[in-house]
């Protein structure tokens, strides 16, 4: 993670050459996301409402991104925390317009984070149906209950080159007492999610 | 002799001969034979078991291994047919007796095969074909410390292994669910469990 350094605080004033406060918010929403202080569109659409060279444009993606990830790992919610961390001498209105912003958009930052985290394959949809078993090639005649469990799974992480992850779906079979000892299982998850939510 | 009804076809035309060579046995030696066959067709896995007690008995009685294995080779098939059709004892018995069995031994057989029905059928229905089989699962739940974009994240997370089984080898299948979705599922399989009760 990026360290706020001096020169990001200097990449910062070129914001004060914003057409208005809403160029602003754009801007710091825009470098939010992952892929923004590599993005060649984001730095050519930046120079242009700033009236600045693209690689004064890329410094200050940079060093939005470094800023509003630091605000986000460090959970800084209070106006304080985050006004702390400009420089004394930085230019008071546009720390404290700046300031707002982030903190806006900070709850939806986070659940975007906690979204994306690392997990194994998500679990998206799923269904499921109770047979009967009426006959088969060894048994004649027979009345046997089983059920079906039909998950489909997501790799939770898109891969980099911007396709979807790939979906992969899951049938499962169980019979009656299957079904009995899963339940148990479930079952006491929940109990244990109850005594830890409690605490 | 009454063409057959019900075991027709899983029978193979040795039965004949097989029969009449079974007539020929002593109440006490059919009584035997009947008893080590039925016990290997309620533990089907007993198979070396089964063939050390018929090499026993053919010893014992004077009577060479090979063709009593063939014989009781037939003589299994009876059992397995009348589970797949779906016969009474009181048809099986008919059967055995339009087959060339006399009458004593095919009431004691048909007998034996009622005694065990229960067990007999709830193995065939155990053989039902059953598709990705759910044989294990597993689970962990615990809590998100950090993250790299978050240094305090804090909400639960539940994972879940199941194990399938797909033909002789399983394969497991790893997922994670959030707390909602943990709760639907439970919601969802205790509705299933109900469903499934129903039919009990």
């Amino acid at each position: 993670m990026a360290a706020l350094t001096e020169e990001y605080f200097d990449a910062f004033q070129l914001l004060l050459k914003a057409p208005s406060k809403d160029a602003v918010r754009q801007l710091c929403r825009d470098s939010f996301s992952p892929g923004a202080p590599e993005s060649r569109r984001l730095a050519d659409e930046a120079a242009e409402t700033l009236s600045v060279s693209v690689g004064e444009a890329q410094q200050l993606l940079r060093a939005l991104h470094a800023l509003t990830r630091h605000v986000l790992f460090h959970s800084l919610t209070t106006p304080e925390e985050i006004l702390a961390l400009f420089p004394d001498a930085f230019h008071p209105n546009l720390k404290n317009l700046m300031t707002k912003i982030l903190l806006e958009h900070s709850p939806a930052w986070r659940n975007e984070a906690l979204g994306n985290q690392i997990s194994l394959p998500r679990l998206l949809e799923m269904d499921w149906g109770v047979d009967m078993k009426t006959c088969s090639d060894s048994a004649g005649r027979m009345a046997v209950p089983s059920c079906l469990l039909h998950m489909k799974v997501q790799d939770a992480r898109a891969p980099g080159d911007g396709s979807v992850s790939p979906l992969s779906s899951v049938t499962v079979e169980l019979t009656r007492e299957t079904l009995d000892t899963m339940l148990d299982g479930l079952s006491r998850i929940r109990d244990q999610l109850s005594v830890v939510a409690s605490k | 002799m009454l063409p057959l009804r019900f075991i027709a076809d899983a029978l193979p035309d040795s039965v004949a001969s097989d029969f009449q060579n079974l007539n020929k046995f002593s109440e006490q030696q059919f009584v035997s034979l009947t008893d080590i066959l039925f016990r290997f067709l309620v533990e089907p896995k007993e198979a070396e078991r089964f063939l050390l007690h018929l090499s026993e008995f053919a010893a014992e009685n004077g009577m060479s291994a090979g063709p009593l294995r063939n014989l009781v080779k037939n003589l299994l098939l009876v059992p397995q047919g009348a589970l797949k059709r779906n016969v009474s004892a009181e048809q099986l018995k008919e059967e055995l007796v339009s087959l060339g069995l006399n009458e004593d031994k095919a009431i004691h057989f048909s007998n034996q095969w009622k005694v065990h029905y229960a067990v007999l059928s709830r193995l065939a229905v155990g053989q039902t074909l059953m598709v990705n089989q759910l044989v294990d699962m597993e689970w962990k739940f615990g809590v998100t410390v950090g993250t790299s974009e978050l240094e305090k994240a804090g909400n639960i997370f539940l994972q879940l292994k199941l194990v399938i089984r797909k033909g002789n080898s399983t394969e497991n299948v790893y997922m994670e669910l959030t707390l909602p979705q943990f709760y639907n599922f439970l919601h969802e399989m205790e509705r299933a469990k109900a469903s499934i009760d129903c039919f009990s």
